[in-house]
This record gives structure tokens, C-alpha cells and sequence, in this order.
């Protein structure tokens, strides 16, 4: 797959930073090694980075890096799940998860939930306000995540399809290969893993406030 | 408080310790987690090294990489992966397989040192000066020969002041190199100082 690149060079220029900067932000990991590109160019080796994944977490560091110390931040672009127990309440209240929810059929405001019961809740709302599913067709998806999300080492992909009225769900990894029935109308693609740090995003900063 | 202190020909297991000191010879298996690390002696790592403050006045040979926020440097270093490391300095000889990712690198080397790629903020390299004659006399060693410069492909940061240095590239905003350096390009963004004994095939000014 030919992905969009760019090189170590014009990511300098665009962002502003310096190499020493981005050598740091590497060896905190808050830049995973996966995303440093070698190739050969006319001008000799070169680095290259994915050009969305890379500026936009870039953009993100230099936001928060006043806040935030960069050993948290890495903990937060890290793949390990937050260590939290949070009741369903409270995610309301902190208004990640709406009030839509409230009308699946198991729902229980006081139920208790890791990183992984947040994380489902929180796909399964973002399905629901964007009119992707209905509140029936969502238990179904919820169903479908809890018994096979964890099976995955990296957060998958949940595609959704929909065939003469039935809808039907996919998990994979991504950019892996799969192919689905032509009459099946693929209602929309959610990367889990853009979900996975929006939370741990809105969770952490939730913490903070708590303790201030 | 976890301590090991090897002394003597000994051989141990990697884990997680307070505090390491190696005084005699010693062959260390697996992973090495540690708060502190001192290497006399001799000392052969098969795994990794995660530690805080690093000082190597021995011999110290590690397999994987190593990542250490100090990392001080008084004898013979071999790494065969990445070396990661806050400030790395010190004087003696080193090889490093993989790259070398610091804050500030300041190292004096003497023979044989070399690593793949030097990146970091503040990259200073130059030579141990030794007297004109001690070095006539270890330059008819014949296998010193081989590495009597400082040997990497890339070396890039913020401020670069290098001396007796073979790379391939060098790409920095403000780039000095000194005497007897053989580099194929530098590529600078703001200064750029060449010393006239040294070889520099190319030179391009970035961000016009």
C-alpha cells in the first residue's frame, strides 16, 4: 500500500521543531519507532514519516507539553490500556458517553467498567449519535466487541455492513485484507484504535480536573 | 534495596536491582533493569539494558540495546543495538551497532570507535589528544590504522561540532567540522564552519 510520507526535512520546516526535539519525543516514545521510515534517496538515506499520523501527533505534543510532562504523555499515546474502574454514571457525567445509551437494553447506570467496557461504550455511542445504528442494532455490536475486541493485540478495525436490512459486523486488523459480499453495503468504518486515545485523551484530562 | 556486586569470574542472571557493580569479569544472561550501573571490570551483556545512570570504566559489551538517562563513558563500550541516553559522555572507544539517540553527546574517543547514526541536540566529537611521538610509536600497530577516525553514516542534530570523523551525511543547523573529518555531504540550515584540512565533498544549504 503506498502510503502518504513525509520526510524527516519537511516535517522540520512545517512544524518548526528541531532535530534535538524530535530525537527526544522518540526516545520518549511519544514518536513509536514504527513510524521512522528509512529509504534511499537520490541525497542519500533519508527518514520518513506517515505524513497524517506524524503531524497530527506533533500538533498534539506541542499542545499538551505544557500541561502535561512528557513521561504522562507517552503513557497516554501508549498502546497499554488506562488502569480505571468508572461506573457508567460517571461517564455520563463527564459527558464522554451520552444519554442515548441509557436506552440498550442492559443498561445499568451503576455498572462498573475497565478501560475496555469504557472504550466499548464509547464506539457503541459513536455509532448511535452519528445515526450510523439503531439503539437495537448497537446491543448487537456491543455483544460482538465484548466477546471478540480483546482477541486482537492492536486495537482493530470495526466495520459495519448492512445487507438487504440486516447488519452485520467485521472486526480486523488493520489494513488487512478481507473481502465482503458486493451486496453488502458498508455502513461505516470505525478505527478502534482513534477511539482508544480519544478516550484515554478525554479520561486523562478528566483526572486532572478531578484533582485540581 | 536490591544490590548485586559481582567480583572475581562470575557469571548472573539479568532482573531488576538497585544497584549493579561489576569489579571482575563477568558474563550477565537476559535482561538488565537497574537504577544505577557501574562496570569496572569486564562485562558481557546478552540482553538489554534499561538503567537511570550508567558509568563504564571497564570493558562493557552489550548484545541488545541499552537505554540509561547518564550514560558515562571512561573505557571500552560495544553496543550491538541502539544506545539511548540523555547525555552521553565521557572519553574511551565505542562501537554501537544501531544509533545513538542522545540530549548532548560529548565524547572524546580514542581508536576504533564508531556507531550508524549519531542523532541528538548537541553533538560533540573530537579526538583524545595524545602526545606526538606515543602516537607514532601505536601507529606502526598496523590495526590501528583501521580506525583511527570516528566512523557513522548520519549524523544529525542541532548543533554539531565534530572532529577526525568519516560520515556519509552530516545534517545540522549549526555544523563545525574540524580537522581531518571526510564527509560525502553536509546539509545546514543556519551556519556552517569548515576547517581547511578537512574533505567535504558536498554542501547544501537547507530551507531556501
Amino acid at each position: 500500500m503506498e502510503e502518504n510520507l513525509i520526510s524527516k526535512k519537511e516535517l522540520l520546516e512545517l512544524t518548526g521543531i528541531s532535530y534535538g526535539a524530535l530525537y527526544r519525543w522518540k526516545r520518549k516514545r511519544l514518536i513509536p519507532e514504527e513510524w521512522f521510515i528509512k529509504k534511499s534517496t537520490f541525497t542519500g538515506p533519508e527518514t520518513f514519516f506517515p505524513r497524517d499520523k506524524v503531524l497530527e501527533r506533533i500538533e498534539k505534543i506541542q499542545e499538551m507539553k505544557e500541561q502535561v510532562s512528557l513521561d504522562d504523555l507517552a503513557k497516554q499515546f501508549s498502546g497499554a490500556p488506562l488502569d480505571i474502574q468508572i461506573t457508567v454514571q460517571q461517564l455520563l457525567d463527564a459527558q464522554i458517553v451520552s444519554p442515548a445509551l441509557e436506552r440498550m437494553a442492559d443498561f445499568s447506570a451503576t455498572q462498573e467498567l475497565d478501560f475496555y467496557g469504557a472504550l466499548y461504550l464509547c464506539i457503541c455511542d459513536d455509532l448511535i449519535t452519528n445515526g450510523h445504528l439503531s439503539i437495537i442494532e448497537a446491543d448487537g455490536i456491543l455483544a460482538h466487541l465484548l466477546a471478540d475486541y480483546k482477541t486482537f493485540e492492536k486495537p482493530p478495525v470495526l466495520n459495519i455492513y448492512r445487507k438487504m436490512g440486516i447488519t452485520f459486523s467485521i472486526l480486523m486488523e488493520e489494513n488487512s485484507q478481507t473481502a465482503v459480499d458486493g451486496d453488502a453495503k458498508l455502513i461505516v468504518s470505525v478505527p478502534t484504535e482513534q477511539m482508544w486515545e480519544v478516550l484515554k485523551t478525554k479520561w486523562g484530562n478528566e483526572d486532572e480536573r478531578n484533582e485540581a | 534495596m536490591n544490590v548485586m556486586k559481582l567480583s572475581g569470574v562470575t557469571y548472573a542472571n539479568g532482573g531488576t536491582y538497585e544497584n549493579v557493580k561489576v569489579e571482575g569479569v563477568a558474563n550477565i544472561n537476559g535482561d538488565m533493569n537497574c537504577a544505577e550501573m557501574r562496570v569496572q571490570g569486564v562485562s558481557n551483556f546478552s540482553g538489554n539494558i534499561q538503567c537511570t545512570n550508567m558509568d563504564i570504566g571497564g570493558t562493557c559489551k552489550v548484545k541488545g540495546n541499552v537505554k540509561s538517562e547518564i550514560c558515562r563513558l571512561s573505557g571500552l563500550l560495544t553496543v550491538e543495538g541502539d544506545l539511548e541516553t540523555d547525555t552521553f559522555n565521557g572519553s574511551g572507544s565505542f562501537q554501537v551497532g544501531g544509533s545513538i539517540n542522545a540530549e548532548d553527546v560529548d565524547i572524546k574517543f580514542v581508536y576504533g570507535s564508531g556507531a550508524g547514526e549519531v542523532c541528538g541536540e548537541n553533538i560533540k566529537i573530537w579526538k583524545e589528544s595524545v602526545s606526538g611521538a606515543v602516537d607514532f610509536i601505536l601507529d606502526l600497530i598496523p590495526w590501528r590504522h583501521k580506525g583511527k577516525n570516528f566512523r557513522c553514516n548520519l549524523i544529525e542534530g542541532d548543533t554539531i561540532n565534530i572532529e577526525n570523523v568519516e560520515a556519509d551525511v552530516v545534517r545540522g543547523k549549526t555544523v563545525m567540522i574540524g580537522p581531518e573529518c571526510r564527509i560525502d555531504l553536509v546539509e545546514y540550515h543556519d551556519a556552517l564552519n569548515i576547517y581547511p584540512g578537512a574533505s567535504v565533498k558536498k554542501t547544501v544549504k537547507l530551507g531556501e
